[in-house]
């Protein structure tokens, strides 16, 4: 019955894959994931469970369901429905038996696996004083695949260091959801802490604020993207706070943190300016038009915090460079891609 | 000379017979009451330290006695391997493989059978809820353990013995 799904062995990815990803799944879904064609596992993004629903794959840009013999079909009602079993088992697996242990996660609705991979989950919110406390009757997983991109962030790096300084522009990646944004921040930050000897650049000390754990992926505490050797991360810490205690504790030349919006954001990113940081973060949106329109960050903007936006887009695959802006709005570079 | 070396040898495997039932029934509530001293051990882990169960289970094994422990620990690694077991499954396969090794009556094992299937599937308050029931069950279990000890154990130690002599003036 607990039979693991062996992937040919010249396929590095579909082996990473299985031992991160494919274990935690229950042993009916393993069986079948395992059946894939390997040059369509190499284009595994997501992987989505749900309740009594067709088994969901996302190959790059396409959605396929998957039938019970490991075909990717179009047709949902072809597709090998995931039941309640399935679902509970790989909640099980990925918890490794301890549901308990992961009370934050289930109340935050994800958890990382090792390798950085991401588990979303959704099913009855649990309730406590107006607050979510936790989540049960799991009815939803979504598997992200994590691809670290090493390289990614290259085309970028004139724009956003300041060679002068030994530092970087506050800089702000712009990006729709999906476009590689924490992808590029990632590798910007490992840039800035490994160094970047073609430039003449040397490797600087980064504070990382990763409230969601999607840059560095932490698991039990130790990083599962390769952050570099002079990085600093706070897990699962609140953005805001996160930045003054790494400020005060650290002492770090550059604070990253992801996903930016909410006011207290702003009024932490207010206090760092000033204090000799550099300051690298990011913010949904899918143009500069649409960022203004959002109050907190528009506030940001015309406070002319960021001295460099970057704009990224799907448009010739994640991570596409749509153009570097100076905080006077002048371009700096366009079109370059990722 | 033989007579005498036959039936000192009656004797003697009759009252052996009797004295391993007997301490079937002495073991019986020692085991019982480990395995109480166990899941309090686990309750802790679970309430206050939020210990995963592979390694909760795995320390709480090394902690009691050996045919107890060897549940626990062979639950934590059957989890520890991810190879595809929940907690209710690998807690029921080692109870399973172990139970022979163990003078546990088939009410015992339903107990902890029933332990399992709770066994780390929902948040902290819970499982410290299923981990007193259990214990609750367990002490019951012990207090019946411990009455048939006193009456079945003194009657088996000698027993034996006394059997082993009717067979002997029967024979002779």
């Amino acid at each position: 019955m607990q039979q693991i799904v062996s992937l040919a062995p010249q396929d590095r990815l579909g082996k990473r894959l299985n031992n991160e990803v494919f274990v935690y799944l229950a042993p009916s879904l393993r069986g079948i994931l395992g059946k894939l064609s390997f040059s369509r596992v190499s284009d595994l993004e997501e992987i989505r469970l749900r309740h009594n629903q067709p088994l969901l794959l996302r190959l790059g840009e396409d959605d396929f369901f998957l039938d019970p013999f490991g075909n990717l079909v179009s047709s949902p009602v072809a597709g090998y429905k995931v039941t309640a079993e399935d679902i509970w088992k790989t909640v099980q697996l990925i918890c490794q038996g301890s549901v308990y242990a992961f009370e934050e996660e289930f109340r935050q609705g994800y958890l990382t696996l090792p390798g950085g991979h991401r588990v979303g989950l959704a099913g009855k919110a649990v309730l406590e004083k107006g607050a979510v406390r936790t989540l049960k009757e799991i009815g939803s997983l979504n598997f992200r695949i994590a691809r670290a991109v090493p390289g990614a962030a290259k085309p970028l790096l004139p724009y956003v260091l300041n060679f002068r300084e030994k530092g970087i522009y506050h800089t702000l990646i712009i990006s729709p959801p999906r476009a590689g944004k924490t992808t590029i921040l990632r590798d910007l930050i490992r840039y800035l802490s490994y160094g970047v000897p073609s430039l003449k650049f040397p490797g600087i000390n980064v504070g990382v604020v990763d409230e969601r754990s999607e840059l560095a992926a932490c698991y039990q505490g130790v990083p599962q993207h390769d952050l570099g050797p002079r990085v600093d991360v706070l897990d699962h810490c609140p953005k805001a706070q996160g930045m003054i205690m790494l400020l005060r504790s650290m002492s770090p030349q550059v604070i990253a943190t992801d996903e930016i919006g909410r006011p207290e954001d702003v009024e932490a990113l207010g206090e760092m300016v000033n204090t000799g940081v550099g300051i690298l973060t990011t913010v949904h949106a899918a143009c500069l038009e649409e960022l203004e329109e959002r109050p907190y960050i528009r506030q940001i903007i015309s406070r002319g915090i960021f001295q460099r936006y970057v704009l990224l887009s799907r448009r010739k695959g994640p991570g596409t460079i749509e153009g570097i802006w100076d905080s006077q709005g002048n371009e700096v570079s366009r079109k370059c891609s990722g | 000379m033989f007579r005498l070396i036959g039936a000192l040898l009656i004797i003697g495997v009759a009252g052996w017979g009797g004295l391993w039932v007997a301490s079937t029934y002495s073991r019986r509530p020692q085991q019982l009451r480990s395995f109480q001293s166990a899941l309090q051990m686990l309750d802790t882990e679970i309430v206050y330290g939020a210990t995963p169960l592979p390694v909760a289970l795995k320390k709480v094994g090394q902690a009691v006695e050996p045919a107890v422990g060897v549940v626990f620990q062979k639950a934590g690694k059957l989890l520890e391997k991810s190879c595809g077991y929940t907690a209710g499954e690998a807690w029921n396969k080692a109870l399973g493989d172990q139970a022979g090794r163990t003078v546990l009556r088939s009410g015992d094992l339903m107990i902890l059978k029933t332990f399992g299937e709770v066994l780390g599937a929902s948040d902290r308050s819970e499982q410290h809820k299923n981990i007193v029931l259990t214990i609750h069950y367990l002490q019951k279990a012990e207090s019946e353990a411990e009455k048939e000890k006193e009456k079945n154990g003194k009657l088996w130690r000698y027993g034996g013995f006394l059997i082993g002599i009717s067979m002997v003036l029967l024979l002779l």
